[in-house]
């Protein structure tokens, strides 16, 4: 017997928000390009904080009071005021031309319907009827986008659009920054990429290259109406998914408080109804104590959530409303913000929080500061504070580490470090202002060439980590990488005795010149001396003249160096700021003989 | 015997109240309708009985049998046996009266009670529960008064059915009982048996 097997891939949009807008990957299009959904743009500030979780095929967005909906699946069919709306779950079915939609959503107005369209193609002129108690209605239009070359001039809002032959029209509602695509609501006729399309304004006539009748449509984050759905709060800046429900939380005038939806109803928000699926609202805290600050919401599967507060971390394990249990996690540790935390492929939690860098292991056997010991004092040096920072993570599965990334949101200035798993150790790290870090994301694309840990930056650009780069983009122009290594400062001779530098060799990497290993450039070195090893130190940070330095170039061994320097400790820093170069060094050599006392 | 439904048939033409009364003569018996309220019956006063010689003698007392002290204490036990069914019958329709008019009120009230109660330790053990799980400060703890409310809407319904059904039991019953209460005549064939053979065993004259 002979088995077909059409293989239907789960198909991932990238989305992102900056400058008031909203992007998606349109990988109908192209994988790894973005495309704006203009009806979005102006109706979120990101100046403000803004997170979203995707579920349900949708985006959703909390931006204050700016709680939206990008929805990537249904389709928006535009009507008179309905009498009754139709239910979520009611499949709606349209005479003659045999459309039909699962019903997903109903706006306030109740002049919009969106639902899942499982066959046939919505016309305008038969009735459409419900499964169930909702008024019959004819649509007067539909979501459409369509897909053109760049206009010279954009069609303006409430533009009409009229196409040659085919007569179809369509009400105009944005046009995308590139001016390559223009949404709106199509009102008659079926729209074909064969046929020119003039507007009843000034923008540039165009023929379509793409129709589509299903484009994301963006929508305010309402109830559904007829008053059984409770109310959302009126503001939120977190927001994760946990068991099928949307989770809300930083509301200014409640910050302690979180809100879940109705179970698989994220237009549902009625809370305390007697149903194991109702919506839920509550705080942290013991029975009759003040709950923290809510700062992040963290989701693991359908497993648990943690709540990052200010001062304390819980975590509910099962569902609020059916046996779940809230614990402490700390009494001690609070969490940074929205972004401060991520995952790494082992289920450890890590996090920026009150003493530094901290890990909960999996199995939540303890949580341990990872910064105590090796930058005892990194919440005074990084001095962050979330009015004017933004402390956000991500785990880079292809370096093995973590990247958490200090950035002022006002500049773009940034600190971070880089931990790497394999040698538990932290590297300080900063970037162009312009690639300041506003989001830190691994994006598992579909294409996996756009796979990566993907750097929201400052400027608008998303970046990533490219090994063979050996500059920063710092968008119209690169940036020369400048980077260093202090060799740990180590005594010369014995106890209380000086000893003498006789000989230094550097083994950079590449093996011979060329060949297959990748090549180092040229490194400079500098040697330090001094009675004890915290001079030592000191005099590499605050960048004293060295005993002596050079500049090392070509690959493999160099040549031996005699430096001569006497001294109790030495101090070896190697150092490049030259553009388009990037260096490596697999070891250094040295010699020493004895020189006395130290006096 | 044949005479008997003659008699009926002609109680029956009269359309008046009456009964249907035997006699004895000779051994033979007779029936006779007698209509209610008749007087100075031959029963009350029996005919004079004519003799071979051609004579004729009083039968008040015939045959040495006392009818009318017979009769009389026939229906004196029949009327008694009636009151006293009556009387039984007054009684249970007074017992099912009373048990159908409680209204099973105590039972409502203890029910309603021992409801009370349950839902007042759903709420405290729904409480200890959000407490210990750390969701005490969340709508779900909220939510519990109105489950143990709803729980509690469910066994007041339950309670009533119970009520409800035990009424119905009783009505039941009290009609079943009605049902099976008869109002016999009275049992002429005793008196009849008790004749005949007084009959065949004729007094001194």
């Amino acid at each position: 017997m002979a088995v077909s097997i059409d293989d239907r891939a789960v198909i991932k949009h990238l989305v992102s928000a900056g400058n008031d807008e909203f992007w998606f990957e349109d990988i109908d299009v192209a994988a790894g390009t973005q495309i704006e959904l203009a009806t979005a743009t102006g109706d979120i500030d990101t100046s403000d904080q803004l997170t979203i979780a995707s579920t349900f095929q949708k985006v959703f967005v909390a931006n204050g009071a700016n709680l939206k909906v990008a929805d990537f699946i249904n389709t928006r069919l535009t009507h008179s005021a309905l009498t009754t709306a139709h239910a979520r779950g009611d499949i709606v079915t349209q005479a003659t031309s045999a459309a039909s939609m699962i019903v997903d959503h109903t706006n306030t107005a109740k002049t919009l319907t969106y639902g899942y369209t499982t066959t046939g193609t919505w016309d305008f002129t038969n009735s459409v009827t419900g499964s169930g108690s909702g008024t019959a209605f004819t649509p007067t239009g539909q979501a459409g986008m369509l897909t053109h070359a760049a206009l010279a001039t954009a069609h303006a809002a409430d533009d009409v659009l009229t196409q040659a032959t085919s007569s179809a029209t369509m009400t105009v509602t944005a046009t995308d920054a590139t001016k390559t695509h223009t949404y709106g609501t199509i009102t008659a006729g079926t729209w074909d990429t064969t046929n020119s399309v003039t507007g009843s304004g000034s923008g540039t006539a165009f023929t379509p290259t793409a129709v589509s009748t299903r484009p994301p449509v963006w929508y305010d984050w309402t109830v559904e109406p007829g008053g059984a759905s409770g109310a959302m709060p009126a503001k939120a800046y977190l927001i994760c998914v946990y068991r099928g429900r949307l989770v809300l939380s930083g509301n200014p005038r409640y910050p302690h408080q979180w809100f879940m939806s109705k179970l698989a109803d994220p237009f549902d928000w009625l809370y305390g109804a007697d149903d194991p699926m109702s919506a839920v609202a509550g705080n942290n805290a013991d029975a009759g104590q003040c709950p923290d600050i809510v700062r992040s919401l963290i989701s693991f599967h359908d497993d648990y959530l943690i709540f990052g507060c200010a001062s304390t971390l819980w975590i509910l394990r099962g569902d609020p409303v059916a046996g779940g249990s809230l614990d402490n996690l700390s009494d001690t540790t609070g969490m940074f913000g929205s972004d401060s935390w991520c995952f790494d492929d082992a289920r450890n939690l890590y996090f920026w929080g009150s003493g530094g860098l901290y890990e909960i292991k999996s199995d939540f056997s303890g949580i341990r500061n990872l910064t105590e010991m090796v930058l005892p004092d990194i919440i005074n040096d990084e001095a962050a504070d979330p009015t004017t920072h933004r402390i956000t993570m991500g785990y880079d599965k292809k370096r093995h580490g973590i990247v958490v990334a200090i950035t002022v949101l006002a500049t773009g200035a940034n600190s971070n470090y880089f931990y790497s798993f394999k040698t538990k150790g932290f590297y300080p790290e900063s970037y162009p202002n312009e690639c300041g870090p506003y989001s830190l994301f691994y994006y598992d694309a579909n294409d996996t060439t756009y796979s990566d840990l993907l750097v929201g930056c400052k400027d608008g650009y998303i970046r990533k980590f490219v090994t063979s780069a050996k500059d920063d983009d710092v968008g119209g122009s690169d940036d020369a990488i400048s980077s260093y290594v202090t060799y740990p400062i180590t005594s010369l001779s014995g106890v209380d005795q000086n000893g003498k530098l006789s000989e230094l060799v550097f083994d950079l990497a590449g093996g011979a010149s060329g060949g297959d290993a990748g090549d180092t450039d040229g490194v400079t070195y500098e040697l330090h001396k001094g009675n004890d090893a915290e001079t030592v130190l000191e005099a590499i940070i605050d960048g004293d003249t060295a005993f002596t330095s050079g500049t090392l170039s070509g690959t493999g061994r160099q040549n031996k160096i005699r430096p001569r320097m006497r001294g109790a400790y030495m101090g070896l820093k190697l150092y490049n700021s030259t553009a388009s170069e990037t260096w490596a060094v697999n070891r250094v050599l040295y010699g020493t003989q004895k020189a006395g006392k130290v006096r | 015997m044949a005479g008997y439904q003659a008699a009926v048939a002609q109680g029956q033409a009269s359309g008046q109240a009456g009964r249907v009364i035997p006699s004895t003569l000779g051994g033979q018996v007779n029936y006779k309708w007698v209509p209610a309220g008749s007087t100075n019956q031959w029963w009350d006063q029996p005919p004079a009985v004519t003799q071979s010689d051609g004579s004729s003698k009083d039968n008040a007392i015939f045959g040495g049998i006392d009818y009318a002290s017979f009769l009389e204490d026939f229906e004196k036990r029949e009327k008694g046996a009636r009151e006293a069914n009556l009387a039984r019958e007054t009684e249970i329709r007074g017992t099912y009266n009373q048990l159908i008019g409680q209204g099973q009120g105590a039972f409502r009230a203890a029910g309603l009670a021992d409801i009370e109660r349950g839902k007042t330790q759903a709420i405290g053990s729904g409480m200890q529960q959000m407490v210990s799980s750390g969701l005490y400060g969340t709508t779900t703890a909220a939510s519990i008064p109105i489950h143990a409310e709803n729980q509690a809407a469910l066994s007041r319904l339950k309670l009533e059915d119970i009520i409800q059904q035990r009424q119905t039991e009783l009505k039941l019953g009290k009609a079943s009982f009605t049902e099976r209460i008869e109002q016999p005549y009275p049992d002429y064939s005793v008196l009849m048996n008790a004749m005949i053979a007084q009959g065949s065993n004729p007094g001194t004259a």
